[in-house]
């Protein structure tokens, strides 16, 4: 048995992450998610990922678009830069339904875009969702045959 | 002529002219410049342009009126040619080649130089006109107030043309900070209302079993009216953007437009038993998807607002010159004469939310669409006996029904 789905989550509204946590709570799977604030606290985190101190290396990161300082979609290309975290499932999070386009040149199965629910029922649907993502992401060759 | 007589007169021959430019701009003076050596001359000059209401300003000299068009702009300047130092023909030249005096009209004046050699001078140095003396009192003002109604006019165009730059730019700045509001709008206001929407379901997940009906009833109140503000966060964003994107005008075929909004729309007409017709429809000219919402939003309220009978819905359209007049006519509630205007008002509801949701917002943002078309929309209706929605779109080259 694998052991916890560990999830780096990035928001800066703590009623979000507890949500967030509440969502993914009725999933069979265990998910530990670490959380921070910002973009640049983000990068940190990942910095010293799998390092002694570190947080574990993350299976899943969720992103608010709407990120104090360092927007989503920067941490989102900042994070890609770094080879370790290419192949890694990201879900950019919005709170309001608009602005797909922040994903342009990102490849579709390891980073989707998705809308914060307001109905709880609204919350459990999107982790599932979030949970086959993953799932799918994970089962991807590591080869580099992005296309586009 | 007394001088109150001759203030009298010049206020018809002023207004008859020019009144007030369009938004209200004051028609501004039209100094005329006079220049001549001879004192009784300037006098002659004054007493026959006062009439015309406008400033007269007196230079006894070439080089006096060269001073007078450096700080000055005139709408005609009249010209001794005969004069000591500077002669006329010496000043035209001068004042032509300064910018400020470039394009001002010059009218030459002379008693002697008569000869067709000087009238040719005069005109090659620009002049408008090569007037002999003695001239004709009244030939003279005419020709002089044609420049002074020129220049005002000139002068008002600028102004407009400045006041309009003006009012560009402020819209510019209008629709951007519009923009903004609708961005941070359909951001920071929702956020608060998905967390009072989220934690009443938390809420009443945690007490499932511990609730009596009225206390789950009034959860059910409070996320219905989350939800009812995010939807009205949704359509005033909506209403605010509509025709905000940049200008799109292309052929747009009514006829895909509305068979997809049927399509869409498949759930209430099903719902309903609603019969929707359509005739042939035409291409006409403008955005296809702002023309899309305006045809949801139509069809929509003629399927919702029924009566007994399921709803009957005809979307046809006839040529009417450079426009389509297309007409959505239903067989439902219709709606009452003294409506007819204010239901294109914004939150506008003529009925209760319980028998007709919405948010008053649809027949707006359909009014919104059709201005944007330069059209015009209506309602034909009469309570009980339906209602005939009617707009006007621009016609596309090679449309046809």
């Amino acid at each position: 048995m694998k052991g916890p789905v560990e999830v780096l989550l990035v928001d800066d509204d703590p009623d979000d992450v507890f949500l967030a946590e509440k969502a993914f709570g009725i999933l069979g799977a265990l998910h530990r998610f670490h959380c921070a604030s910002t973009g640049e606290e983000a990068l940190e985190l990942l910095r010293n990922a799998g390092k002694p101190g570190g947080i574990p290396l993350p299976d899943l990161a969720l992103f608010d678009l709407n990120l104090p300082r360092m927007s989503g979609s920067e941490l989102l290309a900042a994070v890609r830069r770094d080879p370790r975290w290419r192949r890694l499932p990201i879900v950019m999070l919005t709170g309001s339904p608009v602005d797909q386009q922040c994903l342009e040149g990102e490849d579709p199965r390891v980073t989707c875009y998705l809308s914060k629910p307001d109905r709880m029922r609204a919350y459990y649907a999107a982790a599932r969702r979030i949970e086959a993502f993953r799932r799918a992401a994970a089962k991807e060759p590591r080869s580099p045959e992005v296309a586009r | 002529m007394s001088a109150p007589e001759s203030l009298t007169g010049a206020q018809p021959q002023a207004e008859g002219g020019l009144s007030t430019g369009a938004g209200g701009i004051p028609v501004p003076p039209a100094p005329v410049l006079l220049v001549d050596d001879h004192r009784e001359n300037l006098l002659a000059l004054e007493a026959v342009l006062l009439d015309l209401g406008q400033p007269l300003v007196r230079a006894a000299s070439g080089e006096e009126a060269l001073k007078r068009v450096l700080g000055e702009d005139f709408a005609a300047i009249l010209l001794d040619v005969q004069m000591p130092g500077l002669d006329g023909f010496e000043t035209a030249a001068l004042i032509r080649q300064r910018e400020r005096s470039r394009s001002t009209p010059l009218l030459f004046l002379t008693a002697i130089n008569k000869a067709d050699p000087f009238v040719f001078k005069g005109y090659s140095l620009g002049a408008v006109d090569y007037i002999f003396k003695p001239f004709v009192p009244e030939v003279l003002r005419a020709k002089v107030h044609v420049f002074v109604e020129l220049f005002q006019k000139t002068e008002l165009l600028r102004v407009q043309s400045r006041r309009l730059a003006e009012a560009n730019a402020e819209l510019r700045r209008s629709n951007a900070e519009l923009e903004q509001f609708a961005g941070v709008a359909s951001h920071d206001l929702r956020e608060p209302l998905r967390k009072v929407s989220a934690f009443s379901d938390l809420l009443a997940e945690r007490c499932a079993g511990k609730l009596d009906d009225t206390e789950r009833r009034y959860l059910e109140l409070i996320t219905d009216a989350t939800s009812r503000m995010q939807s009205l966060i949704g359509s005033l964003l909506e209403f605010a953007r509509t025709g905000h994107g940049p200008r799109v005008s292309e052929a747009v075929p009514l006829q895909r437009i509305v068979s997809r909004v049927v399509a869409d729309l498949a759930v209430p007409i099903r719902e309903t038993g609603a019969v929707v017709r359509v005739d042939s429809l035409p291409l006409v000219s403008g955005d296809p998807n702002l023309l899309t919402r305006l045809l949801q939003n139509l069809l929509a309220n003629a399927l919702k607002f029924h009566g007994p009978q399921p709803p009957m819905v005809r979307v046809s359209a006839r040529r009417q010159g450079a426009d389509w007049l297309v007409s959505v006519k239903d067989n439902g509630i219709g709606i009452d004469a003294s409506d007819h205007d204010r239901i294109f008002a914004l939150f506008k509801r003529l009925h209760g939310r319980e028998r007709y949701p919405g948010a008053g917002i649809g027949l707006a943002v359909c009014r919104k669409v059709v201005e944007y078309h330069q059209g015009r929309i209506w309602v034909d209706s009469e309570p009980g006996r339906g209602a005939d929605f009617r707009f006007t779109l621009p016609a596309c080259e090679g449309g046809t029904p």
